[in-house]
């Protein structure tokens, strides 16, 4: 069976394929007219989210990155042989191909905005009902506001965006922007400045990350 | 022995599903008093009864997590591509 990267174009694959695949086996490239696949052959391999493999994916995808556009694919992506790859990419061409255009020269960046005192105890013995349900309510908006803060800065400096996740008890916001690599640092500079503005809130900010939460079709 | 260890996982299995759907309809609850709050029209009356209510539901959801020895993490059950429960 084969297990496959990303997909990306024929030129940018042929310089990335020095790196090793999962379990040290050789990449290789199948192209399909501008479109080319990196995948690497195994003879048996059920890849569980294992910390090791999913860093390796990761590296690979990056390595492919530095020389050009890529799609990457999710971690453990697995087909019997070649033959369904060729076909994947004949059938798609023109959706993989509006995608590749789509992260040409950009890179994510995923925000994730948690509430600062998570396990603070919300009440104590003599805690009025009102009392409770008011914090309550002031929590809420707060949290409200710092995802409209978040996304009317970063989302400026983005192509796109993407939320994972918003208002649960755990986190007020988890996003990843699409921006273009000119604009990463400026990027990273108003997430810092934004991060300190947002009480009751810690922002982490990761990447340039590969585009893995723009790779396919955007609806 | 193999089998009342798989009893236990089993039942401490299904205390997490069953806590995490208890907490799910209490974040719920939670949101739609605050939407109620917002939304004005409350009396102080109902107010205070309504924040009694949801701090009797989250201190219930604490005894009943520390009788099964499940923290808030626990919970959390990731569904894959269907992101967090919670």
């Amino acid at each position: 069976m084969i297990y496959v990267y990303a997909i990306s174009e024929p030129t940018v694959t042929r310089s990335a394929l020095k790196q090793r695949g999962l379990g040290g086996a050789t990449l290789r490239t199948l192209e399909r007219g501008d479109l080319a696949a990196i995948y690497s052959h195994h003879r048996s391999l059920s890849p569980a989210p294992l910390r090791k493999l999913v860093l390796h994916h990761d590296r690979v995808i990056k390595a492919i990155m530095a020389t050009g556009t890529v799609l990457p694919l999710r971690f453990g992506t697995q087909l019997e042989h070649e033959e369904q790859l060729g076909d994947l990419l004949a059938a798609r061409h023109d959706e993989l191909r509006r995608s590749l255009e789509r992260v040409r020269g950009k890179a994510e960046l995923g925000v994730r905005v948690i509430p600062a005192h998570a396990s603070a105890p919300r009440r104590r013995g003599d805690t009025k009902g009102r009392d409770y349900l008011l914090d309550r309510v002031r929590s809420h908006r707060r949290h409200q506001q710092a995802v409209d803060d978040v996304h009317a800065v970063l989302g400026a400096l983005s192509e796109a965006s993407s939320v994972r996740e918003t208002g649960t008890a755990e986190t007020v916001l988890v996003a990843a922007y699409l921006v273009d690599q000119s604009r990463v640092g400026e990027f990273r500079l108003q997430a810092e400045r934004l991060a300190g503005r947002l009480p009751g809130t810690r922002m982490i900010v990761t990447g340039p990350l590969p585009p893995y939460s723009f790779a396919e079709q955007q609806r | 022995m193999r089998v009342e260890a798989d009893k236990q996982d089993v039942a401490r299995g299904l205390a997490q599903l069953v806590l995490t759907l208890i907490e799910l309809l209490r974040q719920l609850m939670e949101r739609q008093a605050i939407r109620r709050v917002e939304a004005g029209g409350l009396s102080a009356d109902e107010i205070e009864r309504l924040g009694q209510a949801l701090m009797a539901l989250e201190q219930r959801m604490d005894e009943l997590k520390e009788d099964f020895g499940l923290t808030t993490e626990d919970l959390n059950l990731d569904l894959g591509p269907l992101g967090r429960l919670l």
